[in-house]
């Protein structure tokens, strides 16, 4: 039985008059929809993938160490997730400009999408907004096709959480 | 004293360290280390450096295990490479190449790989074909595969008595974390120890004898 995301919110937490999840969305919930640049001047939508699972990896910045180490790895396992159908995606705040230089540097062949502006509002809408430092917290959501989050993880910020748990919740599915 | 290493959360190896793995060093009851790297990867050259060092440098009984993890992607000849440490490894020479290869690292063009292989000795009969041998292919997926599901997350990623380590890769913190698995491995095993005298010295619950 899917969980509606607004029984999870904390009514004090507030942003633009929506109420926002006070910790990360669990297994259960229904991922929110968004859409965002994915280029420069390109957007996506979750619901354009609807009927596949999707892989949403948010992370804190482009070109930080702990940041490369974990989408060098995704990048090299793709066959993996794409064993699944399960489309990769990352997040994280930097803009279409900083995400088109760090994936070409990084050879990434997968998109990231750039949670801008206003900023961090998915992050937000997830429950993995980091309000300190103002960046998205390193976090996996494995979204299944039906659009409702089937698994979450929320990592430590300094520790890569490699794709074990990933792998393991697109066996689930 | 028990001194705990700083591997939180700690995946677990899968699977653990068998026969078919390249290993080196202590026979018989050790630490056991195993490190999924790279040969084109700068950090796990220096770490690769480190261990050859502390291996012989510690009076603790310390085995290494080698998995490859090849970032393709990023570095162009680190599949090519672990390739030719498999082939290598069909002469028995798989520790000589494998340094070697760290030894000359980044330099491992197709050409430059064959000529290191060459150089420990490899029979050259072993190296023809070895790019597009798919059983070569085979060996160095399984390990990617081993290593994606034990939770590897950079390289290199290291786990000491199969369990993931998160700590520093310098030399000062590796040698660290040697002691520190030798010593929670003796403290481990002198309560299993005590544990068989008391079992030993115990009756059964169920008194063992008249009921």
């Amino acid at each position: 039985m899917p969980v509606d995301s607004k029984d999870i919110t904390n009514p004090a937490a507030l942003h633009q008059g929506v109420a926002l999840p006070a910790q990360i969305l669990p297994a259960g919930a229904v991922a929110p929809d968004f859409s965002l640049p994915y280029a420069v001047g390109k957007c996506m939508s979750l619901s354009d993938y609807r009927g596949r699972p999707v892989v949403l990896a948010f992370y804190p910045a482009d070109f930080s160490p702990v940041c490369g180490d974990q989408l060098a790895l995704y990048n090299e396992i793709l066959e993996e997730f794409a064993h699944y159908k399960a489309c990769l995606l990352g997040i994280s705040v930097d803009g279409p400009f900083c995400h088109q230089a760090y994936a070409k540097s990084r050879s990434l062949e997968f998109s990231l999408l750039a949670d801008f502006e206003p900023k961090g509002e998915v992050a937000r809408k997830y429950g993995v907004y980091h309000h300190a430092w103002g960046v998205a917290r390193r976090a996996l959501f494995v979204i299944n096709a039906a659009g409702i989050i089937h698994w979450s993880h929320l990592a430590d910020m300094d520790v890569s959480p490699g794709a074990d748990g990933i792998l393991a919740a697109l066996a689930e599915l | 004293m028990l001194r705990s290493l700083p591997i939180a959360p700690r995946p677990e190896l899968k699977p653990p360290p068998g026969v078919d793995d390249h290993w080196t060093g202590s026979i018989g009851p050790a630490v056991e280390l195993v490190m999924f790297g790279d040969y084109q990867c700068p950090h796990c050259k220096a770490v690769d450096m480190v261990l050859r060092e502390l291996r012989h440098r510690l009076a603790v009984p310390l085995r290494i295990y080698w998995r490859h993890f090849p970032l393709a992607k990023v570095h162009p000849h680190s599949r090519d490479a672990a390739l030719v440490a498999e082939a290598g490894a069909r002469s028995g020479l798989f520790w000589p190449l494998h340094h070697l290869l760290f030894d000359r690292s980044p330099d491992l063009s197709r050409e430059k790989l064959l000529e290191y292989a060459a150089q420990t000795g490899v029979d050259p009969n072993q190296m023809s074909n070895c790019f597009s041998d798919p059983l070569l292919a085979a060996r160095v997926r399984d390990h990617i595969k081993s290593g994606v599901r034990s939770g590897v997350n950079k390289t290199p990623t290291l786990y000491f008595q199969g369990l993931r380590y998160n700590g520093g890769n310098n030399a000062a913190a590796l040698e660290d974390a040697i002691v520190a698995a030798a010593e929670l491995a003796t403290d481990s095993s002198e309560a299993a120890g005590a544990q068989q005298n008391m079992d030993a010295v115990d009756p059964p619950v169920n008194g063992g004898g008249l009921s």
